[in-house]
C-alpha cells in the first residue's frame, strides 16, 4: 500500500503543471463555495445588526405587567437583560398646518442603551422632567425650552379625548432625522410604582432556547389576562428561530442554489482533470493490476490523489474566499450606499458554519469528481497495459470528415477536424463547461440588463435634481433665483374629470378589453386629467420648445391646454405608453369634478399635443389611466378659483435642474435656517446615485460570480488542450518528420482550437439566447420593452472563448515546437 | 556523384554519469543510387545515425551534407519541406497517424505538399504492399506488419532521392520481407534512388552494394560488394 501512495505522490509531482492547474480549479471552486457561504453569513449578520439598529436590541417584549412580575423576571437567569418602558400617554402638538398626535414614552436606562436612539442635538433624558423631541419640532422649540404638555391617557379621536393631566418638561435633546422617524417623544423612567403597569423588553441568554424557556418563565409569573407576550420576530427571523417565516431559510436556500451551480461547474472541471490523469496512466494501472494490485487498491490511488489535492486545495480555497469577500465588502462599504440612513455596516463574518459548509461541499465536489475515474481505474485489467487504452480506439466512421473541408482548409484542417472528432469524449467536458459559462454569463447579463438597468433607466427619466415643497409663492420665486439653478418650474396641480366615451377612447384600449363595465354608464367612463401650472418662466420656455405662440394660452375666456400625447396604461401586468384618447388639436374636452359637490365645469381647448415634458414631469410620474395637461399660471388660477379652497393643494412643487446640487442644497438649508422657514427639500440626484450604487454593488457580486465560474472553466480549457496536445506529441513528431512545416503545424492546431471553440459556441449560444429571451419575457410583464437581441453578450462570449482557446493552444504548441523529433517519436507513451 | 556526406558526426545523449556516446566522430559518404546496408549490434548507434541522416535529430557535433547542402544549417521549415520531398524515412517502430486511414497515411507527404498524387505509381506501390483491401482502414485495425508496410508506402510515395529504412522488414515473414526488399530495390534502380537500410539480416545485407558495420558508435568496417 505504501508503494502505491508513493506512486500517487510521484505522479502528482511529476505532472507538476497539471497538478497545479487541477489544484487551481479546486481552490477556485472552494473559494467560490466558501465565498457564497461567507457572504451569506455576513449578510445574515448585517441584517441582524440592521434590525437591532432600527428596531432595538431585544428578543421579546411583554406588555402590561406590574412591578412584582418585573422583579421576578429580573431574578431569572435566562433573561439576561430586562429593560423597562412605560407608555405615559398622548399629547396633541398644535401647529399652523395640521395638529399632530405625539405619544410620550418613558424609558429606563437600559432601554435607552439598547434602543440606539440617535440624537441630532442635546442629550438623552436623565430624569422624569426631561424630554427629547423629534427633529421636526426644532422649528418650534429650542434646547432647554420648557414645555407644558397636556397628556391624555388614551387616544382615539381628536373630538373624543380622555382625561388628561398637565406636566411641564424641559427639552434636553432632539432626535436625529431618519427614515424611521415618527411622532414619539421620550422621557426618562425614574421609578416604578407597584400599582402601575409597564412593558419589558428582554434579551435572553440563549436565543435557540427562547420559546420553551420563555414560556416556562412567563407561565410561572404572569397570571393576569391583559399581559401579552410578543417575540421580536423581526430580529429572530435573521437568527432562523422565528416561529413563522424565517428569513434565514430563504437566504440560505438561495445560497444552496448558488453552491450547487458552483458544484456542477466545478465537478465538470475537476472530473475532467482526474479523468485525464487517469487515462494518461492507464498503462501504469494495467501494469500494476498485472502485478497483482487489487481493484480496491487501484481505486484508492485515484481517491488518494483527490485527498492530497483536497488537503492543499480546500484550506487555500477557504483562505481565498475570506480574502476575496473581505475585499469585496470593503469595496461595497466604500460605495456608502445607505450611510445617510443607517450606521450598520456589512462586515466580514467568518463563521464556523461557513467554513464547515466549504469543507463539506468542497470535499463532496472533489469526491464526486474522482468517483468515475476511480471506478474506471478499479476496472483496469492487465491487458490494458499491453493493448492501447480503450479511449484510443477509434472507429473510422466517427472521424469521417467532408472532402469540402479538406479542399478549403487543406490536410491540416482535415487532421484538425478528425482530431476533434477523435477526442470527442475528452473535449466533451470542456465544451460542457464552456457551455455552462456561456449560459451563466448570458443569463446574468440578461438579468442585469432587464431588471437592474431597466429600473435605473426609469430613474434617468427624471429630468430634475432637486425638489422643494413650499407653500408661499413669493418665497418659491426667491428660492429659484440662484446662480446654480439652470432651469426650474414652480408647479401646482389639480385634477378634473371628463367622460371617456367609446368615440373618444383610443381604439387600441378598447381592444384590450379594459373597463368594459365603465362604458355601460350612459355618459361614458369618468377619467381624469391632471392640470399643472409650471410658473411663468418655465411655461414660456416650454412653449418655445414646442414652437407654440403664447397668446392663446393666456385667454381665460377660452382656457387652452397643452395635452401630453401618451398616458400610462397598465393592463394585465403590462405597462403601455399610448394615447388614452383620440382627441386632436383644437378639440375641446368638457371637464367637471366627479364625486364631489363642487359645481366646477369647464371646457378645455387643446392648444397642442406634446410628447416632451417640461421640467419636473416625466412618464414615470403619471398615474394609470390619467392624462396630463399643462396650462399657464393665469389659466390655472382662473380654473381653481372656480372651486372650493379645501379641494386645492396650495403647495408649490418646485423642480430644479442644477449642476451643483450640493452647493445649492447647502444654500437652501442655510437660507431656511436664516429665515426660519419650513419648506421641504429632497435631493433627487443623491437618491439616484444611491440607487446606482446599489446596482453597482449587486453587479459586483453577480459579475464576480460569473468571472470566477469562468476562471474554473478556463482551468479546464487549459488542462484539456494542453494534455491533449502533450498526449499527441508523438503524432506531431511523425507529422513533422514527414515534412510538416511549422506554419502547417500551427495552422492545424489553431484550426483544431477554432473548431472546438465553435462547437462550444454552437451549443452554448442558442441556449444562452433562449434564457435571455425567457428573462426578457418574465421582466416584460412589468415593463414593456422592445426585445433587443443580446449582441453584446454574444460577442463577448465569442471573443473570450476564442481568446482563451487560442492562447492555450499557442502557448502549448510553442512549448513542443522545439522538441527533438526523434525524442518525441521514441517516447513510449499512450 | 556524392549525395550524402557525413563529416565527423557525433551524438551524445545525457550528461555526466549517464552520458552515452551513441555516435563517435563518424565520417563517410554515399554515392547517388547506392544501396547501403548498415549492420551492427543492438545499441551500437545505427538508428541514431539514420535519424541524423534523415534530418529528424540534431547532432552534437559534425555535419551532414545532402546534395552538398548542410542540412542542419537549414531553417526548420525549409528542412521540413526538404524532408518531405527528398527523404523517405521508415522508422524502426512504425509510426502512423492513428486518425488517418491507410490511403491518407500513405499519401500524407503529397497532401502536405498539396501535390497531385501519381496514381499509377501509387497503385504500383499498393500492389507490392498488398494493402489494396485495407485502404479505408485505420492503423489500429492493422497488424504490426501491415502498419510497417503502410509506413514504407508513405516513404516511397513522393519518390524521394533518399530512402532511409530502419529495419523495414523486422516484423514481416520471410516472403513478405523479400517482396518489400524487392520493391525497395526496384525503386532504387528505377528511379536511381539512394537506399540506406538498417538490418539484422545478413541475407538482406548481402544484397546491398555496400555494408557499413557499426560498433559502439564507430564504423568498424565499410565494405563494397561486387
Ligand atoms: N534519447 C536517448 N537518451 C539516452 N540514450 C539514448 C537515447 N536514444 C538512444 N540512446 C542510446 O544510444 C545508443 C544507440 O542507440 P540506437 O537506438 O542508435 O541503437 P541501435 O543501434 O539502433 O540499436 P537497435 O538495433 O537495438 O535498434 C544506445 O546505447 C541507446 O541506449
Ligand atoms: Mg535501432
Amino acid at each position: 500500500m505504501k508503494i502505491l501512495t508513493k506512486l500517487v505522490r510521484k505522479t502528482l509531482i511529476l505532472n507538476k503543471k497539471r497538478t497545479l492547474i487541477t489544484l487551481i480549479g479546486i481552490i477556485l471552486s472552494c473559494s467560490l463555495i466558501g465565498g457564497v457561504a461567507t457572504l451569506f453569513s455576513s449578510f445574515q449578520k448585517f441584517f441582524q445588526d440592521l434590525t437591532i439598529e432600527t428596531g432595538g436590541n431585544y428578543h421579546l417584549s411583554i406588555d402590561n405587567i406590574n412591578l412584582e412580575t418585573i422583579n421576578n423576571f429580573k431574578g431569572e437567569e435566562f433573561f439576561e437583560e430586562v429593560m423597562i418602558q412605560q407608555n405615559k400617554g398622548f399629547y396633541i402638538g398644535k401647529s399652523d398646518k395640521v395638529d399632530q398626535v405625539f405619544s410620550l414614552v418613558a424609558n429606563d436606562k437600559k432601554m435607552f442603551d439598547n434602543f440606539n436612539i440617535k440624537l441630532d442635538e442635546g442629550r438623552l433624558p436623565e430624569n422624569s422632567q426631561e424630554i427629547i423631541l423629534p427633529y421636526f419640532e426644532k422649528t418650534k422649540y429650542k434646547l432647554k425650552d420648557k414645555i407644558t404638555l397636556e397628556i391624555f391617557e388614551t387616544f382615539e379621536d381628536l373630538e373624543k379625548l380622555s382625561d388628561s393631566i398637565k406636566k411641564e418638561y424641559s427639552i434636553v435633546g432632539f432626535l436625529e432625522e431618519n427614515i424611521f422617524s415618527s411622532n414619539v417623544v421620550f422621557t426618562f423612567l425614574e421609578e416604578q410604582k407597584s400599582e402601575e403597569f409597564y412593558s419589558v423588553y428582554i434579551i435572553t441568554e440563549d436565543i435557540y432556547k427562547i420559546y420553551e424557556q420563555t414560556e416556562k418563565i412567563y407561565n410561572k409569573y404572569v397570571d393576569n389576562d391583559y399581559a401579552s407576550l410578543n417575540y421580536n420576530s423581526d430580529l429572530l427571523r435573521w437568527y432562523g428561530v422565528s416561529q413563522n417565516e424565517n428569513a434565514t431559510e430563504m437566504i440560505w436556500g438561495v445560497a444552496l442554489i448558488l453552491i450547487i451551480v458552483i458544484m456542477i461547474a466545478s465537478i465538470i472541471v475537476i472530473y475532467n482533470a482526474f479523468n485525464i490523469s487517469f487515462v494518461e496512466r492507464k498503462k501504469q494501472f494495467g501494469m500494476l493490476s498485472s502485478m497483482g494490485a487489487t481493484s480496491k487498491q487501484l481505486r484508492k490511488m485515484i481517491f488518494k490523489e483527490g485527498l492530497f489535492l483536497s488537503i492543499i486545495g480546500i484550506p487555500l480555497g477557504i483562505l481565498g474566499s475570506i480574502i476575496g469577500i473581505g475585499i469585496t465588502l470593503l469595496v461595497i462599504n466604500n460605495l456608502n450606499i445607505f450611510s445617510n440612513f443607517i450606521d450598520t455596516r456589512l462586515v466580514l463574518i467568518v463563521s464556523s458554519l461557513s467554513i464547515l459548509i466549504t469543507i463539506i461541499f468542497g470535499s463532496l465536489t472533489i469526491f464526486l469528481s474522482c468517483l468515475v475515474p476511480a471506478i474506471k481505474a478499479s476496472k483496469t485489467t492487465p491487458i490494458d497495459a499491453i493493448r492501447l487504452s480503450k479511449d484510443y480506439f477509434i472507429k473510422a466512421k466517427s472521424i469521417k470528415t467532408w472532402c469540402i473541408n479538406r479542399r478549403i482548409l487543406g490536410i491540416e484542417g482535415d487532421i484538425a477536424l478528425k482530431n476533434l472528432k477523435r477526442n470527442k469524449k475528452k473535449y466533451r467536458s470542456t465544451i460542457l463547461s464552456i457551455f455552462v459559462s456561456i449560459c451563466l454569463f448570458i443569463t446574468i447579463n440578461a438579468f442585469a440588463e432587464y431588471s437592474l438597468r431597466s429600473s435605473l433607466k426609469t430613474f434617468s427619466l427624471l429630468n430634475y435634481d432637486v425638489i422643494i415643497i413650499n407653500e408661499d409663492r413669493e418665497e418659491s420665486e426667491k428660492l429659484v433665483k440662484h446662480r446654480d439653478v439652470k432651469r426650474s418650474s414652480i408647479s401646482q396641480t389639480f385634477w378634473v374629470d371628463f367622460n371617456l366615451t367609446e368615440e373618444t377612447i383610443n381604439p387600441l384600449i378598447i381592444d384590450m378589453d379594459i373597463e368594459q363595465e365603465c362604458f355601460s354608464h350612459e355618459q361614458g367612463c369618468p377619467s381624469t386629467i391632471a392640470i399643472s401650472s409650471l410658473g411663468e418662466e418655465e411655461f414660456n420656455y416650454y412653449l418655445d420648445l414646442l414652437n407654440e405662440s403664447a397668446e392663446k394660452y393666456y385667454d381665460i375666456n377660452n382656457p387652452t391646454i397643452i395635452l401630453m400625447k401618451n398616458s400610462n396604461i397598465v393592463y394585465k401586468q403590462h405597462y403601455y405608453q399610448i394615447p388614452l384618447t383620440t382627441y386632436k388639436v383644437a378639440e375641446t374636452i368638457s371637464t367637471y369634478r366627479w364625486g364631489d359637490d363642487s359645481e366646477f365645469n369647464s371646457n378645455l381647448k387643446i392648444g397642442s399635443i406634446a410628447d416632451t415634458y417640461p421640467i419636473g414631469f416625466s412618464d414615470i410620474d403619471q398615474n394609470n389611466f390619467m392624462m396630463q395637461a399643462f396650462v399657464s399660471d393665469k389659466v390655472y388660477n382662473f380654473l381653481i378659483d372656480k372651486f372650493p379652497k379645501e379641494y386645492i393643494n396650495a403647495e408649490d412643487y418646485i423642480y430644479i435642474k442644477t449642476d451643483k446640487v450640493d452647493n445649492y442644497i447647502d444654500y437652501l438649508e442655510e437660507y431656511k435656517e436664516k429665515n426660519n422657514l419650513s419648506f421641504e427639500v429632497r435631493n433627487i440626484k443623491e437618491m439616484i446615485s444611491m440607487f446606482e450604487n446599489i446596482i453597482l454593488a449587486i453587479s459586483i457580486f453577480i459579475y464576480g460570480f460569473v468571472v470566477l465560474i469562468s476562471l474554473i472553466t478556463i482551468t479546464n480549457i487549459i488542462n484539456t488542450i494542453s494534455t491533449s496536445i502533450y498526449l499527441r506529441k508523438r503524432e506531431f513528431g511523425m507529422l513533422r518528420s514527414v515534412g510538416m512545416t511549422n506554419y502547417q503545424f500551427k495552422k492545424m492546431m489553431i484550426l483544431e482550437s477554432v473548431f472546438y471553440g465553435v462547437k462550444a459556441l454552437i451549443y452554448g449560444l442558442p441556449i444562452g439566447i433562449l434564457i435571455d429571451y425567457a428573462i426578457y419575457k418574465e421582466v416584460s410583464n412589468l415593463y414593456v420593452y422592445e426585445y433587443v437581441f443580446p449582441f453584446k453578450s454574444v460577442l463577448i462570449c465569442i471573443f473570450f472563448v476564442f481568446i482563451i482557446v487560442f492562447i492555450t493552444t499557442i502557448y502549448t504548441i510553442r512549448k513542443i515546437k522545439n522538441d527533438n523529433i526523434v525524442d518525441v517519436i521514441r517516447q513510449d507513451n499512450i | 556523384m556524392e549525395i550524402v556526406k557525413v563529416e565527423k558526426l557525433t551524438k551524445i545523449y545525457g550528461k555526466g554519469e549517464t552520458q552515452v556516446i551513441a555516435l563517435n566522430n563518424v565520417s563517410f559518404s554515399i554515392e547517388e543510387g547506392e544501396f547501403v546496408a548498415i549492420v551492427g549490434a543492438s545499441g551500437s548507434g545505427k538508428s541514431t545515425l539514420l535519424h541524423l541522416l534523415g534530418g529528424v535529430d540534431i547532432p552534437t557535433s559534425g555535419k551532414v551534407y545532402i546534395n552538398d547542402i548542410d542540412i542542419y544549417k537549414m531553417k526548420s521549415d525549409k528542412l521540413a519541406v526538404f524532408r518531405r520531398r527528398k527523404i523517405g524515412l521508415i522508422y524502426q517502430f512504425y509510426n502512423l497517424l492513428p486518425i488517418l486511414n491507410v490511403e491518407e497515411n500513405i499519401k500524407l507527404p503529397c497532401l502536405l505538399d498539396r501535390k497531385k498524387v501519381d496514381e499509377t505509381y501509387y497503385e504500383d506501390i499498393l500492389k507490392v504492399l498488398k494493402l489494396n483491401d485495407r485502404l479505408k482502414h485505420l492503423p489500429n485495425q492493422l497488424s504490426g506488419g501491415q502498419q510497417q508496410r503502410v509506413s514504407i508506402g508513405r516513404s516511397l510515395i513522393n519518390r524521394p532521392a533518399i530512402i532511409l529504412a530502419d529495419e523495414p522488414t523486422g516484423n514481416l515473414d520471410s516472403k513478405s520481407s523479400e517482396e518489400i526488399m524487392e520493391l525497395l530495390k526496384t525503386s532504387n534502380k528505377k528511379y536511381n534512388q539512394t537506399l540506406v537500410i538498417i538490418t539484422h539480416s545478413l541475407e538482406i545485407a548481402k544484397t546491398a552494394n555496400r555494408i557499413i558495420t557499426i560498433d559502439d558508435g564507430k564504423i568498424i568496417k565499410d565494405e563494397k560488394i561486387k
